[in-house]
């Protein structure tokens, strides 16, 4: 038993006792009233007193249960605290897990974050005994996941940690600790300026509500003077499995069409069979036809650590117009929902860069003509000598054409090859053709849409002998005249002759030939999703001049206006749920919408067990299950006991008069 | 006790003449008849010297020789005395309690005393009956002895309205005093409240069996007989009108019951002792009309005829 305030329960016993003792022993000023004879009165009335200073203390009832009232008021007021085994003094840190894996529901159907919440709550109630006198510690409140953030600061008023820890809000981010100790670290060595020349304070309690599942705790210590209580959340048997990481690319033949494909994680010990769905813009696209067998996560012995069973799955091309939504959907009932989705924003349609090297009038007229973004002309020398200095300088463009040119050294890269001699492995050049025909083409392919080439006549260009994976577009005479390569992350169109030794630069097909190729080739260049971010990531967005404010949109659809100060360097986040955020905002007139994927992809917060103890450094320390209330307050029971005693007394007085 | 404004300041305050009228059709009974200093105008059951033969008695020493029948001890060679019926006076003593509980309620006991020793001295004058009146108090006995006849009404009544109600009553002294000082035998009239500490049998023990038929009549007040009705309630101290006694009380439901039980035991105590002692007791609520109390309470109760 512990006493907050003895000393207000002392001084309201002190001065309420003895004056109500007194009342009953000294007389009471009774108005006189002369009767006839006090005879009968003396005979049988029993309220007779003795006619002195002090009467005689007699049973009263009434005295009892007055005295009873005050006594237990004056205990309430003292506020008696029942000891459970969890008392300390000083500064107290409330570390709490706000990870994606605490959004894991177990059994009760509350998330381990909710159940956190409400054991940090009982906390702090414990901490402060719910007294209005009560000398509690010092309580800081830190919601760490990817980040760690101080929502209370230390401080002496309940309230204050109440509120904090009802602000924490569940983020689907990873976790880290360290940042967390870090940060609460240093608020410890702030000195209270309230406490100027007291004591140093001896310690400092570290209440650790997570799961867990930290993946930093190999960074962790417990340093001399701290105490840290883990407090485990959620069962250890909780299941997942999970969209481990997902991706499109766009097809080579079609820009419009992407393939997706996705990893599938099953962190169980169990076997995993689950569907698994397409979802474009919100529309269920495609199912795997037979869903998805995952095998049982296990222990690997050599690394000593838990490899979850992973499958890879891809679905049919699908056609998904830019920024539109693609999600991967694993129909699967488990303890974390979190990462059973995973979205991703198709890349927008964007003007191509061109680089001419060694271009004729013709060539670049046309380049010139098409809807790209910019159109650079250097000579043969120039880019031999700036890509064998700097290789990485032709990433600036996304299509590069040699126009009659036969570099010795090609980089990785996006060419289109007109007339001249490409060093790509596999075309095998060997020597000349003239007087060339097109003998078959396929009018299908991307390259060939709106080219008609019945009236192309060639008089002269390079024989090639391609390998098997070269691809020829347009089949001439005399082997083939236009042909499509990969090669070491690049593409290239390669067409086997000059177009000014032909008659094509005078057809309507060149053009559209050239408007092909360039986009094409732009295509394969770039990625056919915009990156997806992790949750409790920043993301830029670019405006327009004139912007003021912008809506951010919550996959919970909350929307959130956030007002701009410069358009031009707008950072929206960080974003801690996962899921599809849209940001919308008027410009020019319009309203613009820019959507931001945000997926769960840390594999470390996949297996979502609850760990029953932490290794921090040399430290183990075990959870401790239950026994959050350190101190039990007693004095609304007192409160009650009193109310009761008075209303007791009340019917005795009642009854007496 | 402040003086009060309606108590009686005059003789016909006491008695008017319409009661006085009605009164006059009344007279003194006693269930006995009392042997008086002159023949009366009554016959008393007492033998006496009258020319009525009543019975005969066997002679004792000292009797007189001359109420010797000697016609039957001529023949029975006995002694045998014969009896006559004599007439006798009645004496009607009016014992009166001038005690301050007297002076109390509403209406007044002690009014009440005196206009109901009014009444009954006025049937006894007029019916020249030997009446005396003693009054008994705080301030000592007072008595008016010796008077008879119609003439001595006046007197009485001056000497009711001379009486104050103070003190103590001193009820044992008043009545040994007023048996001792008898004066042949009659009936007695106590009229008091009998709330007396050290109570009231003593005092009436020495007048009953002494030649006085005794009728006690104890007054009450409406606010004795219930005190809860007339605002006695709360936290009150009380002081004893007779010897100033303080004592502290808390007027509860509770303590009212208490008090009505108090009130009729002490009556029930008083009334069983009455009958023991051939006293005649009748409780009078101060509310009962004088006239009504005497042509008919009394009247059943063979005071009066």
């Amino acid at each position: 038993m512990t006493w907050l305030v003895p000393l207000a329960g002392i001084i309201l016993a002190a001065a309420t006792l003895p004056p109500l003792l007194a009342l009953y022993i000294l007389r009471l000023r009774r108005p006189k009233r002369t009767v006839a004879s006090t005879l009968l009165w003396t005979r049988q009335v029993e309220d007779l007193r003795a006619n002195s200073l002090f009467q005689r203390m007699r049973m009263s009832w009434l005295l009892i249960l007055q005295a009873l009232a005050i006594v237990l008021l004056a205990l309430a007021l003292a506020q008696p605290q029942a000891d459970l085994g969890l008392v300390e003094s000083g500064r107290v840190v409330l570390l709490i897990d706000r990870s994606a894996s605490m959004g894991v529901k177990d059994a009760d159907g509350r998330s381990r974050l909710d159940q956190a919440k409400r054991e940090a709550h009982e906390r702090v109630d414990a901490l402060f005994g719910a007294g209005l006198f009560s000398q509690a510690p010092e309580v800081m409140v830190v919601a760490f996941a990817g980040e760690a953030t101080v929502l209370s600061p230390f401080s002496t008023i309940a309230a204050r940690a109440h509120d904090a820890i009802d602000a924490i809000e569940a983020t689907d981010e990873s976790t880290t600790l360290f940042d967390a100790l870090d940060v609460a670290r240093s608020f410890m060595a702030v000195p209270n300026p309230d406490k100027q020349g007291a004591p140093q304070e001896s310690g400092v309690t570290l209440d650790l509500w997570s799961d867990g599942r930290i993946p930093d705790l190999d960074r962790c210590v417990v340093k001399p003077g701290e105490n840290l209580r883990y407090r485990p959340m959620g069962s250890a048997t909780a299941r997942n499995a999970g969209i481990g990481g997902a991706g499109v690319s766009r097809l080579a033949g079609n820009p419009d069409e992407v393939a997706v494909f996705a990893r599938i994680m099953n962190w169980d010990e169990l076997p995993l069979h689950s569907d698994v769905e397409l979802w474009v813009d919100g529309t269920l696209r495609a199912v795997l036809p037979s869903g998805v067998d995952v095998p049982a996560a296990g222990e690997d012995p050599s690394r000593k650590a838990w490899l979850p069973g992973e499958v890879r799955v891809s679905f049919p091309s699908v056609t998904v117009k830019p920024d539109g939504i693609v999600e991967v959907r694993l129909v699967q009932a488990d303890d974390q929902p979190a990462d059973n989705r995973m979205a991703m924003i198709a890349a927008p349609a964007a003007a191509a860069r061109v680089l001419l090297v060694g271009a004729s009038s013709i060539t670049r007229g046309v380049v010139q003509a098409l809807p790209v973004k910019s159109v650079d002309s250097i000579t043969l020398d120039e880019f031999s000598t700036r890509s064998a200095a700097n290789p990485a300088w032709i990433d600036a463009f996304d299509v590069i054409v040699l126009d009659g040119a036969s570099p010795t050294v090609l980089p990785p890269s996006r060419y289109l090859v007109l007339g001249g001699i490409a060093p790509f492995e596999g075309l095998n050049p060997y020597g000349d053709k003239a007087d060339v025909s097109m003998r078959s083409v396929q009018a299908t392919h991307p390259l060939m849409r709106f080219v008609n080439l019945d009236e192309l006549g060639v008089s002269r260009g390079v024989a090639y002998s391609p390998a098997s994976d070269v691809e020829t577009i347009v089949e001439g005479s005399d082997g083939p005249l236009v042909m499509t390569l990969a090669r070491g992350g690049g593409q290239a169109v390669v067409v086997a002759f000059d177009p000014l030794d032909s008659n094509w630069p005078f057809q309507r097909g060149f053009v559209n030939f050239m408007a092909n190729a360039v986009e094409f080739l732009a295509a394969s260049g770039r990625e056919a999703a915009l990156p997806t971010i992790a949750p409790g990531e920043t993301q830029p967005i670019r405006l327009g001049a004139g912007v003021r404010s912008i809506e951010l949109v919550s996959p919970a659809s909350r929307t959130r206006e956030i007002t701009v100060t410069d358009p031009a360097q707008t950072v929206v986040g960080p974003l801690r749920q996962a899921g599809i955020w849209s940001v919308r905002w008027q410009e020019g007139g319009e309203e613009r919408t820019r959507s931001i994927a945000v997926a769960l992809q840390d594999p470390r917060e996949g297996r979502v067990g609850t760990v029953d103890s932490l290794s921090l450094g040399l430290e183990t320390v075990r959870g401790v299950q239950g026994g959050v209330t350190s101190r039990s307050a007693l004095w609304p029971w007192l409160i009650l006991a009193a109310l009761a005693v008075l209303t007791l007394e009340w019917l005795v007085y009642l009854r007496k008069v | 006790m402040s003086e009060r404004t309606d108590a009686p300041r005059t003789v016909d305050q006491l008695i008017d003449g319409p009661l006085m009228a009605r009164l006059d059709a009344l007279d003194v009974t006693s269930r006995k008849i009392f042997q008086g200093k002159v023949q009366g105008e009554r016959r008393s059951r007492r033998r006496g010297q009258s020319v009525e033969f009543a019975d005969f008695r066997p002679y004792v020493a000292g009797d007189d020789l001359r109420f010797v029948d000697w016609n039957i001890y001529g023949r029975l060679d006995r002694l045998f005395l014969k009896l006559f019926l004599e007439e006798e006076d009645l004496s009607l003593v009016l014992a009166i309690d001038c005690s301050g509980s007297m002076d109390w309620g509403t209406p007044n006991k002690f009014d009440y005393a005196r206009r109901v020793a009014m009444a009954l001295g006025y049937v006894g004058l007029v019916n020249h009956n030997r009446v005396s009146a003693f009054g008994f108090g705080g301030d000592g006995l007072h008595p008016l002895t010796g008077m008879r006849g119609r003439r001595r009404t006046r007197d009485l009544g001056q000497w009711l309205l001379d009486r104050k109600a103070v003190g103590d009553a001193g009820f044992d002294d008043a009545m040994r005093t007023i048996a001792l000082g008898r004066q042949g035998r009659g009936v007695m009239v106590v009229l008091s409240d009998f709330l007396f500490r050290d109570g009231a049998e003593k005092g009436l023990r020495s007048v009953a069996g002494r030649g006085f038929d005794v009728y006690a009549l104890q007054l009450v007040s409406p606010e004795e007989r219930d005190p809860g009705q007339h605002g006695l309630t709360g936290d009150l101290r009380f002081i004893d009108s007779e010897d100033g006694t303080e004592v502290e009380m808390t007027i509860t439901s509770k303590a009212l019951e208490a008090y009505g039980r108090a009130t009729i035991t002490h009556a029930t105590a008083l009334r069983e002792f009455c009958v023991r002692r051939g006293i005649v007791h009748v409780p009078v609520p101060t509310t009962t009309p004088v006239d009504e109390l005497l042509l008919d309470y009394l009247r059943k109760r063979g005071l009066l005829r």
